[in-house]
This record gives structure tokens, sequence and C-alpha cells, in this order.
């Protein structure tokens, strides 16, 4: 497996860095890969509204795993995944999460994937946004939910765009002109998803401020220990200081997903990161996530993953 | 007929010229025609570009005359993307001068300031319009300086004729619909109509740029079958729910042979004649699925089909997925907010 670790949030000192890495050229704009690390290539493309995008397509000969550590300066990222092959297909998705958190990539070898991942300042992005009339709701949504990230399955739509922006610009004279529109159409609709996503839960469902605080906390006890047993029902319904059935439904309607199977994916995702970062041994994330037996925890996160915890 | 003459070099102040005109006052860069003179609106906003646009949905009551007078000092261009339907084929008087453009046809258009226009809206029919007003700063910072002089050069050259005008086809249509059917709740309403008005210049920048290629020859069709061809387009698209005329009764409407129709819509369409008619008539469901008001079954009878599996397959072939999975892929159950669990980059 190849490491690539940073914290850059220029994409042409990233490409730079990676070049210096794989020990590879950069040429114009361009890193080739070389034959025994990956079929490929990654491309930087400046547009002319100041946005830097890097475009991996590539098929990586072994593991590939990105490391980003946190800055202290905000910026945002933006990735959209393609991913083609029958199995990992479905994994294809858009991924919109901020700088100021530590992340991780792996790019499974042999697999085939396309990446397009932009970055912005959070001045950019205040300027896009700041010009809708529901642009402040989206900033301080984005703004709240620390650390956080935002997640959806890459759709006909996105790929339909994405394919645009290949297809069409082999008309040279536009090609940024032509990169830039899906660029900027793509980010419209996932902000506006975004939006309705919030907007319903504010509507469909009444929280009030108040609660979404005590929500918070209910989360935060559920995420912050895995090695013992998560807190039941009950006293996260004492720390929510609403009714079992409410606290559920609630729950439900701001993380997306039922109570312990949120805790279950977290713990799963915490079992991952842990791997990846290469410090821990299997045994060690096993008991640090609270199982009882290597078995068991290889069955879930086979379930989870599709891969076992050795493979990582 | 009503007279109207002008130099406005942006939409804002051509709304209230306009205004003058109808003895009214535009509110918020939005007139609404008065009832005495016709019904639809025109409303005009800027892009952070720069660029000025003006969308519009009108019909008057009398025919109108507009000219906008040479602008020397101030050099800009106008790209309009017209969408005439109504009103029946009547030949207008014309008022002085062979260069007066009758928009009696649906067409994308590219004038400069630095000559005269001259135009004439017909009564009755009702006009959908998007027009931009950019400047040459405007394209060097889209473009880039080595394109915008192409595409300058190639404006001004008398090689490309006819390159400053081309066909209303099904995409420049569906991209004036939804610029048109823009509503204020969208969250992001400016990102949107900004993304929309850069697709319209994008694609017609695209196929001029094109047709000024040594070798692929512009369009090699005489006006009048140029605005045969229009109207037989029109009537192709003007209907989804019955079945589309027989190449016999288009070619009779359009006094061509039918061999010589089928070529020549070919050539200016990009398509055999049936397959733009089911092109369009896909697009205009996917619009209408989009528009989240009706079911599936109702939107298929809509476009004419009987059969909701004919409708569902026919839908497939065009756009790859099922018109219940474009329906699962509005609703926003796939997305996900969380913590930092790690998984994630760019």
């Amino acid at each position: 497996m190849i490491k690539i670790e940073y914290n850059l949030t220029s994409y042409e000192d990233l490409l730079r860095h990676i070049a210096r890495i794989l020990q590879l050229k950069v040429n114009g704009d361009t890193i080739v890969f070389a034959a025994d690390i990956a079929t490929g290539n990654v491309r930087l493309i400046r547009l002319p509204n100041g946005l830097e995008m890097l475009v991996y397509d590539y098929t990586p000969v072994q593991d590939i795993l990105f490391h980003r550590k946190k800055t202290t300066k905000e910026f945002f990222a933006f990735r959209f995944d393609e991913i083609t092959g029958s199995k990992e297909a479905s994994k294809s998705s858009v991924f919109f999460g901020n700088t100021t958190h530590e992340w991780y990539h792996l790019a499974a070898a042999n697999v085939h994937q396309k990446n397009i991942n932009i970055i912005l300042s959070r001045d950019w992005l205040q300027k896009l946004l700041g010009r809708e009339e529901h642009g402040d709701t989206i900033l301080n949504f984005i703004s709240l939910k620390t650390p956080m990230y935002h997640y959806e399955l890459l759709d006909i739509e996105y790929r339909r765009l994405i394919n645009e922006m290949t297809d069409i610009a082999i008309n040279k004279d536009l090609e940024t002109f032509i990169v830039q529109n899906r660029v900027m159409v793509m980010m419209e609709r996932f902000f506006t998803r975004l939006y309705k996503k919030i907007s319903d839960v504010n509507t469909n469902i009444k929280i009030s401020a108040d609660e979404i605080v005590r929500l918070k906390l209910v989360e935060q006890s559920l995420v912050s220990d895995y090695s013992g047993l998560p807190p039941n029902i009950n006293q996260l319904s004492r720390i929510a200081a609403m009714s079992p059935s409410k606290l559920k439904d609630l729950f439900k309607k701001m993380f997306g997903l039922p109570v312990y199977q949120y805790y279950q994916k977290n713990r799963m995702n915490r079992a991952k990161a842990m791997l990846l970062s290469k410090k821990y041994s299997v045994q060690q994330v096993c008991n640090e996530l609270g199982y009882n037996t290597v078995n068991d925890f290889s069955k879930t996160f086979v379930k989870t993953f599709d891969q076992l915890p050795e493979e990582i | 007929m009503l007279e109207l003459y002008y130099n406005d070099s942006n939409y804002a102040d051509f709304i209230h010229t306009c205004a003058r005109l109808f003895n009214t006052k535009a509110a918020k860069n939005h007139l609404a025609i008065p009832a005495n003179y016709g019904k639809g609106y025109l409303t005009a906003f800027v892009l952070p570009e720069g660029i000025s646009v003006l969308l519009g949905d009108t019909a008057f009551k009398e025919d109108i005359y507009l000219q906008r007078n040479a602008c020397p000092n101030h050099q800009f261009f106008v790209l309009q993307v017209n969408e005439v339907t109504g009103g029946e084929e009547k030949p207008l008087k014309q008022p002085a001068g062979a260069d007066v453009q009758n928009m009696q046809h649906s067409l994308v258009h590219l004038a400069n300031s630095l000559v005269l226009a001259r135009f004439i809206i017909p009564a009755h029919i009702r006009v959908r319009t998007v027009k931009l007003i950019f400047e040459k700063q405007h394209l060097l910072n889209l473009v880039g300086q080595e394109t915008a002089d192409k595409f300058i050069a190639g404006y001004f050259s008398s090689l490309v004729k006819k390159a400053n005008t081309e066909a209303l086809d099904a995409e420049y249509r569906g991209l004036l619909h939804e610029l048109l059917k823009f509503n204020d709740d969208h969250p992001l309403k400016n990102a949107f109509l900004c993304n929309r008005v850069l697709l319209l210049l994008e694609r017609f920048l695209l196929h001029f740029l094109e047709r000024m290629h040594p070798g692929e020859s512009a369009i090699n069709l005489k006006d009048d079958e140029i605005n045969k061809l229009i109207k037989v387009e029109a009537l192709l698209v003007k209907d989804f729910s019955t079945a589309p005329p027989t190449i016999a009764a288009l070619s009779k409407i359009s006094a061509m042979s039918p061999t010589k129709l089928k070529k020549d819509f070919k050539t200016m369409y990009g398509m055999p004649v049936y397959e733009y008619y089911q092109k369009n008539r896909m697009m205009r469901a996917k619009a209408l699925l989009e528009e989240e008001n009706y079911a599936i079954k109702h939107v298929g009878m809509m476009v004419g089909y009987a059969n909701l599996g004919h409708f569902a397959a026919s839908f497939k072939k065009e756009f790859g997925i099922l018109p219940s999975e474009l329906i699962n892929a509005g609703k926003d159950n796939n997305f996900v907010t969380g913590g930092n669990d790690g998984t994630g980059g760019g």
C-alpha cells in the first residue's frame, strides 16, 4: 500500500506533493502514474472563476491511501467519485466536507475510479451562497455541523454532468468554460438538495433549537466511547429530556439513521479509520471498540465493508 | 403598430423604456404587460459576471416594431433565444427596408451593437425569449483571450455567413423552458439562473466555433428553406398527446419533397425527423416528471402513451433510467450528514 499524507489547500501544491511522493514528474498540469502504481493520471484544472480542481482517472495496481491532515484555516472540499466495476459501483458518491478535520480515502487496487475534487475557500463559498436568499440558512447549517460531512449517492444526473465534462470538452477552445459550467451545476444541485433536506427537517418535524442541542448531546454520548456497551434508550431519553419514542423519532430525522444503526455505523467507521492509520493492530482495534472476540469483530466488519480487517 | 426606438445597453434600462411605451411602470426590473396591450412579462437581471439578461414570455395585441440604434461607441453582443408559438401565418406589412427581422419563427440569433437592429413582433403570437448582452471583456473572462479573439474574428468575417443564426433545437428549448419556469422559492435561485444562462451561451459558442472550422461547411440551406424547416419543427413538437404528423403531411406543409425534407431536416437539426420527435417527447416527459405535480401514468398519457410499460421502456431508452427511478432520485432519501468518521477526502 502507498500512503499519501498532506494538509495542503492549494491543489497546485498538492499535485507537486503527490509527484514527489511517487517520484514522478509533473508534465504541464498532469501526472501520469508509473505502471507499478496505477494506470491513469491526475490532472489539475484551473477554472476561470478561480477554483482549482483535480481530476483523477485511474486504476491503482496496489491500494493507495490518501490521508488529509487537519488544516488550521478552514477550506471546503467536494469530491465526486465515479467508481466502475460491478461490485464497487454502488460506492460512487458525492462528498462534501471541511479541511479542519482529518480524512482518509482509500483507492482500492484494481478498481477503476474517476474522482473530481474541488477545493473552495470559505470566502468563495460565502460569495456563492451569499447571493442567495436562503444562502445564510445553508451556511449556518454547514458551520453548525462540526465535525461534519455531507454525503449522497452519485445518481444519474451527476453522472451525466461528469460524462459531459469529458465528452463535450474535447473542444479545446471552450474546455475550461464547459468544465466550469458543469462544476457549477453540480454544486448548485448539491446545495439545493442539502437545503431541501434542511428545510424538511425544520418543517416536517418541528424541532426546537433547544431540542437540537439536546439531540446533539445524545449523539455525543453515543459516539464518544465504544469500549463499553452503548447507553440504552432509557438513559438517552433522560439525557434528551424527552420520551423514548419521541427521541427515536427525532434522532432518525436529524441524523438520518435509527439510534443504534447510527451507533454501529460510526463504530465501524471508527474501526476502519483506526486500521487505516496503521497505528493499531486488529486486536487493539477490537478491544477499543468493545468486541469480545476478534471473530465477532471481523464478522461485523465484513458485513459493513465487504473486506476483512486484515485486508486493510 | 406600436413602435419602440431604444439604445439601452442593459436590460434593466430596456425594461423601463418598454414600460414607458405601455404607459406603465416597471417594479424591481420586472414588467407585467398591461392587459390593454397584451399579456405576459419581461424581467431583467445581471449575472455576477456582468452579463445582462432578459427573460420574457409575452403575447401582444398589436404588431410591435422595435429598433435598436447602432452604438458606435460601445461594443457589445446580443444573443437571443426565441421560441414562437401560436398565431396564424400572415404576410406582414414590412416597414421600409428588407433587413427587418420578423420574429415569426423560433430562432437563436447573435447581433452586434455596432449595427442597427430592427425587428417586428407580430400580434397574437406567444414569444418566449432569453436575451443576453455581453461584452468582449465578459467573453475574455469566461473563455480566455485566444478563444475570444477567434470568436470575434469569426463573427466579423464575411466568410462565416449565417453562423450568427441557428435553429432552436431540443436542447435550446429545454434550457429556455427551465429558465422561464424559474420560481422565487428556489433556494439557489441566482445560481440556477446564472448556470442555465451560461449553458445557453456555451452551446451557442460551441456551435459557432464548430461552424468556423474549414471543411465543416455551414448549413448550406437557403433562408426560405430554413424557414420552412423551422415551421416543420414547430409542428412536430407542438403536441405530443396525439400521433405526430406524417412525412407526407409535413412535406405538403413545407412544399418540399419527402426526400428533400428528410435530408434537410437532418442537416439542420442533427437527427432524422422522428428520432428528433421522440427525443423532444421524452425531454418533455422528463420535464413534467421533474415538476413533481403529475403521476407517472399521467405524464405518460400527456406525451401520448396509453401503455405505461411502453412509456417506461421508451424513457429508459432515452435516459438510461426508468421514470420511477428519476422520481426516486429526486427524493433525498440517500442524503447523509454525519460526524467525523474519518472517511472522505479531497
